[in-house]
């Protein structure tokens, strides 16, 4: 019998910025064969403090297995430290991957958990071991990810049907070329079916009473774009 | 003529020209001719004249000190004109009692910050060109302003007091609350507005205290800075200081729970937030402008913000932000509590739409805490998406004399509204008890107050709301003469404090009465009889061009032409106009 956690991995890099999550996953889309019903999702967390947690959910416990073996790989571990700015830490099920110098256990056996001499995880003080409730902010935010990968508000970066979308479509044929299975204006009014969407390349729908949702805002010309946007006005430029 | 008088003093002692029982300024002071202003006064005096503002209501005379909130009128204290604009403001607030309704902003950035470009003096130069009366700079904080900025800014604004004597010119900043978004913080003038501003930038704003994650000890730091305020204050470093929370619904950090303990924890220093945010070109459509998201709110949530907004939150209604625009919303539900917050409209000019100029090359911020001084493009920049302070947003505030104290004691007492466009150009709203509900005149023995204030009557006591607006009468800063459609009132049951502080909705507040107004010229009297009042309550209004409107977020039976949802790339502002004001409160006992 498959527990449905033993599918997802959770994943954390030390990040509150949503940006440099989706970049992580990009990344790792790149780099790792994911299969084509896979779901890389983003979710903000308390852990206590603010932080963004990644979630990878796989079709099967076979693809999640494979994936996590690759996780461990040094060479790919390096490349995403480059990427995120620090090394994963990792959870699938009862397996926890760490930066930290102390090794995890792997009870189902096979060679994966370890990090040889992982690099520590910067801007978390404390504790790094898990210890129940005192565990350190990276894998309760990897976990958290992995426990609930469809909770309401988690935002869906890699879907069914994601890669690919062109930069126009209507609401229709989003509806039934990717795993989104709702579109919604701010404001609650729904868009009609041959209601045009430009894209703009960034579709990050989310799960909402555990189906996808796009939530979309009137754009100029009586078309429609994603809620979610890339590159909002940067708030200011001096926050040094 | 005009105000100027001889500088030979030094400069360098307690008592500054800022003090109560300045001259007013000359466009305000009827005693002096057209024929004696400069080209700058005359236009300020067109603008008063607009609204009804001159004459009998602005002579400056008799001011009383310390009226309080509510008033007893003697008699009839005054006729109602009804059609003119000078019947506007010109009532008198109480016996002899008047008030300076004085044009402002405190939302403006200059070369001192890393992402705008203008000399203090520019922005004051346009300001007062606009209308405004009185201008806050507020440059982001972060270590270099701390470090540089908050002292080199500090002589331009002093020579911008001195250039132009008639306008109001206060040294702030844009505080990074730890935790949340950003706030218009700023001090009364003084020889310690400086070190004051300094100081706290240093100890509590959350870019140089790398305290912006929402974390509890981050929060605690945001409540520390107020107290530190209030402690200048106190202690008369300062003989006065003011906190606004700037574009609050943005980025959805300043959760309702902040919001309050911000309020709660120093009400006489954080009094409230902006209700609508500045750069409101940035969705004038490509290419001819920016092709944004109106007031720049194109952002959605992140780790930091309050998890309970909706996404509703992120975005511009009517150009107004979703706190203030939602009836029966986040700013609803702290006025349901019986507690003051008030909303403010600025220009938040960074590098103002079409400006010709740009920032010179060389230069180097970091070391210098500034941008060189502008030079000239060549070209209209159509890609920058603010208005110069007054241009497009002002916000009026009710002052017992025109100063910095007054103008910072007006805003504290929440006699402030809004507008955008010009859409009007004076509002003068009372609640009065013991009238007979129509509005025409004043009973003998009536009481009232005007915005920001609680008329405390008999449980059952009977309470009309008049509001006497003096309408466009005159062309906007983009040449045409708005017509206002329709004001709305409205009405809010006070509830008391709520349990879960994390609230953001009040059930008991609507719009009660809609007014059809259609008009540009001349002066309206609005009356709406709220019955016998047995309960606490509030009462707002808002008026609007109409052109822009659907049903409100709570449902159309609590909002049904509420502020439409903006347009990313197609939000015209000159075709949306509105103006808010402030509540007054009925306190029956």
């Amino acid at each position: 019998m498959t527990a449905p956690a033993a599918r997802v991995i959770g994943l954390d890099i030390d990040t509150a910025d949503i940006r440099a999550a989706d970049h992580l996953l990009h990344r790792l889309a790149a780099r790792l064969p994911l299969p084509a019903g896979a779901l890389a999702c983003t979710h903000r967390l308390r852990v206590p403090e603010p932080r963004v947690g990644l979630s990878l959910e796989l079709p099967d416990t076979r693809w999640a297995s494979a994936l996590w073996h690759r996780l461990t790989a040094p060479d790919l571990r390096e490349e995403l430290r480059e990427v995120g700015g620090t090394e994963l830490t990792a959870v699938l099920g009862d397996r926890l991957l760490t930066p930290a110098p102390t090794v995890s256990t792997d009870p189902g056996g096979g060679a994966g958990g370890t990090v040889p001499g992982g690099a520590v995880i910067p801007g978390s003080g404390g504790d790094r071991r898990e210890t129940g409730e005192r565990a350190a902010p990276a894998p309760r935010a990897a976990r958290a990810a992995a426990a609930a990968p469809r909770a309401d508000g988690v935002r869906a970066v890699l879907f069914p049907g994601s890669a690919g979308v062109p930069g126009t479509l209507t609401i229709g044929e989003l509806l039934r070329t990717t795993a989104i299975e709702r579109a919604e204006v701010l404001g609650g009014a729904v868009p009609q079916e041959g209601a045009p969407l430009d894209t703009r390349g960034h579709l990050r729908p989310e799960w909402r009473d555990g189906s996808l949702l796009l939530r979309l805002v009137p754009v100029v010309g009586g078309r429609y774009m994603p809620f979610d946007v890339p590159d909002p006005h940067p708030c200011c430029a001096d926050h040094a | 003529m005009g105000h100027g008088h001889p500088h030979g003093h030094d400069h360098g002692h307690d008592h500054d020209h800022h003090d109560e029982g300045r001259p007013l300024p000359a466009a305000m002071d009827a005693s002096i001719p057209d024929s004696e202003l400069s080209p700058e006064q005359l236009s300020r005096r067109g603008i008063l004249r607009r609204a009804g503002l001159l004459g009998a209501g602005l002579a400056g005379a008799g001011v009383l000190a310390g009226a309080g909130e509510a008033f007893a009128a003697a008699g009839n204290g005054g006729a109602v004109t009804t059609g003119t604009a000078a019947a506007v403001a010109g009532k008198p607030a109480g016996p002899g009692r008047k008030l300076l309704w004085l044009a402002g902003d405190h939302h403006i950035h200059t070369q001192y910050s890393s992402d705008a470009q203008y000399r203090v003096i520019d922005q004051v130069r346009n300001g007062v060109r606009y209308g405004l009366d009185w201008l806050v700079i507020t440059d982001h904080g972060g270590a270099t302003h701390a470090r540089i900025g908050v002292e080199k800014t500090n002589p331009d604004i002093r020579a911008a007091r001195e250039e132009i004597p008639d306008a109001l010119v206060f040294q702030g900043l844009e505080w990074n609350i730890p935790a949340a978004e950003h706030a218009t913080v700023f001090v009364h003038p003084g020889k310690n507005e400086v070190e004051v501003l300094k100081q706290f930038e240093t100890d509590y704003d959350g870019g140089v205290r790398g305290a912006t994650a929402d974390t509890p000890q981050n929060e605690a730091l945001a409540i520390a800075g107020l107290d530190f305020l209030a402690e200048q204050v106190q202690r008369r470093r300062v003989q006065d200081a003011l906190m606004l929370a700037n574009h609050p619904a943005r980025r959805g950090v300043d959760s309702p729970h902040e919001i309050r303990n911000w309020r709660d924890a120093q009400p006489s220093i954080a009094i409230g937030m902006e209700g609508a945010p500045g750069h409101q070109a940035a969705g004038l459509p490509a290419p001819t402008g920016p092709g944004s998201a109106r007031g720049y709110y194109g952002s959605s949530p992140g780790a930091n913000s309050f998890p309970g907004y909706p996404a509703e939150s992120y975005r511009t209604w009517g150009g107004f932000d979703w706190m203030t625009a939602t009836v029966g919303g986040l700013w609803d539900s702290l006025l349901a509590e019986g507690k003051a917050w008030w909303i403010t409209a600025n220009s938040d000019s960074h590098r103002n739409y079409a400006d010709t100029s740009a920032r010179p090359s060389g230069g180097d911020f970091n070391s210098e805490g500034r941008y060189g001084d502008p030079v000239y493009s060549g070209a209209p920049n159509l890609t920058w998406g603010d208005y110069w302070p007054g241009q497009y947003s002002r916000t009026h505030v009710g002052a017992d004399s025109f100063s910095y104290a007054a103008v910072m004691k007006g805003m504290r007492e929440g006699r402030v509204w809004v507008d955008h466009g010009g859409l009007i150009s004076g509002l003068d709203a009372r609640l009065r008890a013991g009238g007979n509900g129509k509005g025409a005149g004043k009973a003998v023995g009536a009481k009232e107050v005007t915005l920001g204030g609680t008329l405390h009557v008999k449980r059952g006591s009977r309470v009309e709301l008049v509001m006497e607006i003096a309408l466009a009468n005159g062309p906007n800063w983009s040449q045409f003469e708005p017509t206002l459609a329709r004001v709305d009132v409205i009405r809010g049951a006070v509830t008391g404090p709520v349990p879960d502080r994390d609230v953001f909705t009040t059930p008991d507040t609507r719009v009660v009465r809609s007014f059809d107004v259609n008009r540009s010229r001349g002066s309206v009297t609005l009356t709406y009889d709220l019955g016998p009042v047995t309960e606490p309550l509030y009462v707002r209004m808002r008026g609007t061009d109409g052109n822009r409107s659907q049903p409100g977020l709570n449902g159309a039976h609590i909002d049904p032409n509420g502020p439409a949802l903006d347009v990313v790339g197609d939000a015209d502002p000159w075709r949306d106009l509105w103006f808010y004001t402030n509540p007054m409160w009925v306190l029956p006992a």
